[in-house]
């Protein structure tokens, strides 16, 4: 047997996969790439939340999706947008993705950062381009109008669709909205 | 030419990768390692009535019972790494592990709370009795046989890449190494370094406590409890705060040893060096490299050509 131990620096990790075919999945990006990817140049500045009961209350009323953590983890973006990490359940454990925000309330894209799974097509820029616009209230599930489940991955693409909309509620709550 | 299929079995799912032989071959070779891993299933589940360790807990405090040869050198196995370990690893511990609600009580006498792995007695002829009531559970420690007979009933030529991984406990057969990216519960955000183990012809088996705890009468317990002091219970937690992966040649090395290193941390590198194992210990924001000394298994810290498999 021969085998070493490595610390690979993220940077050089990201869009590489880890671990070979085999497992499939890997950390694709670390925080600060998401953050260029979804709004390049901006600076960014931690602005963390811990949701209060009355705040989770009407955040899953709102979303229909149960509030599994309190803490909301948001950035405020230099540009005025606000960027979220979430993490959801996958098939073999979480995702994690980002998600900007624009000042309407809208999405303006969603990063995978981390998607432990062979078949991960929720990374493809199509799939995730289907909730670039999207605001609460809009239809975000995975019917007929909504995102497009993903065979193979079901479990991840219906969890990340739910997630978006319990963020969008969130979103709402964290900017005092009456929901 | 690359193979790659899944199923569930085990109570995860197992993945083999077959690269270098025709797809036909490969495919017969991935049937005959599923239908073993299924049979190890079959025969060391707690759950099933009808397997070997729900008879041994039904039966085996009566009278001594005649078992599979498969399951006799596991139980082997694990009395052995109980002897090393003080008792940090024990198969005995079923009676907490139901207490603790990670498994459901099986239709079996109760056991008494005295007994341990010294309690366990294989005889000849592949027959196993109890000296006392005991529920055995061999949830730590089959995952990983189940792998390696696995790998022996695919016979692979030794050019042929596999890999055979059955959530997380896995074995790289073939010439080239495989790179693993550890996943660390609750440390994957922002991190500036991903934790890696490239791994050639050997096993590597990972636990974690903190994915599995929960508390139970006040105290907070995970799945891996120290045999020794049926602790796990830990007032002080360390067991389901810590993330270990060992490297091993076999994968029920590999796999046990996680156990007996989630228990006992750095107090377990007698034990490592006893299978000619190393493990990678992750705990208070830092990483422990225990039994780690050829220099062909220097980290690499920084640079480098990672990025080439």
């Amino acid at each position: 047997m021969r085998s070493r131990f490595l610390l690979i620096p993220a940077a050089i990790c990201a869009g590489t996969v880890a671990g070979g075919p085999a497992y499939g999945g890997a950390f694709y990006l670390n925080i600060e790439q998401a953050q260029q990817l979804l709004f390049p140049k901006a600076s960014f500045e931690e602005d963390f939340h811990i949701l209060t009961d009355d705040q989770i209350k009407a955040i899953q009323t709102d979303s229909d999706v149960s509030v599994t953590d309190r803490k909301v983890r948001l950035w405020k973006v230099s540009s005025g947008e606000s960027f979220y990490i979430d993490q959801v359940i996958g098939l073999n454990s979480d995702v994690t993705y980002a998600v900007g925000v624009n000042s309407k309330g809208q999405v303006t894209g969603i990063e995978i950062l981390e998607c432990w799974e062979h078949y991960d097509q929720v990374r493809h820029p199509l799939w995730r381009a289907q909730f670039t616009g999207k605001k609460r209230g809009d239809t975000l599930d995975n019917g007929k109008e909504g995102i497009e489940k993903i065979s193979g991955t079901t479990l991840s693409s219906v969890h990340i669709t739910e997630g978006v909309r319990r963020i969008l509620s969130t979103h709402a709550v964290l900017q005092g909205a009456k929901l | 030419m690359s193979v790659l299929r899944a199923r569930p079995l085990l109570g995860t799912r197992v993945d083999i990768s077959v690269e270098g032989l025709p797809e036909s071959e490969a495919n017969a070779a991935i049937d005959a390692a599923f239908a073993e891993i299924a049979e190890v299933h079959r025969l060391m589940s707690f759950h099933e009535p009808g397997s070997d360790v729900s008879r041994l807990n039904r039966i085996a405090a009566a009278e001594a019972i005649t078992i599979d040869a498969r399951t006799h050198a596991v139980i082997a196995f694990a009395q052995d790494l109980a002897a090393v370990s003080g008792g940090v690893f024990d198969i005995s511990i079923g009676g907490h592990l139901v207490a603790w609600g990670y498994l459901p009580a099986p239709d079996a006498p109760a056991p008494d709370p005295a007994a341990t792995w010294r309690d366990i007695v294989l005889e000849s002829g592949n027959r196993v009795r109890f000296a006392r009531p005991l529920w055995i559970d061999l949830g730590g420690i089959a995952k990983g046989y189940a792998v390696d007979r696995a790998v022996k009933a695919m016979a692979l030529p030794a050019d042929v890449q596999c890999v055979i991984n059955a959530g997380g406990d896995l074995r790289v057969t073939g010439p080239r190494p495989e790179r693993i990216a550890l996943r660390v519960p609750g440390e994957t955000l922002a991190k500036e370094a991903i934790p890696a183990i490239e791994i050639a012809g050997g096993s590597l088996a990972s636990s974690s406590g903190s994915e599995h705890a929960r508390v139970h009468q006040g105290l907070t317990v995970g799945p891996h409890l120290n045999g020794a002091s049926r602790g796990g219970v830990s007032g002080g937690t360390a067991s389901t705060t810590r993330f270990v992966s060992v490297t091993a040649a076999e994968c029920m090395t590999a796999d046990a040893l996680t156990k007996v290193v989630m228990a006992a941390g750095v107090d377990a590198e007698p034990v490592l060096r006893r299978y000619g194992a190393a493990a990678y210990l992750y705990e208070s924001g830092g990483w422990r490299i225990l039994e780690h000394r050829s220099e062909e298994w220097e980290p690499v810290f920084g640079e480098g050509d990672v990025t080439k498999l």
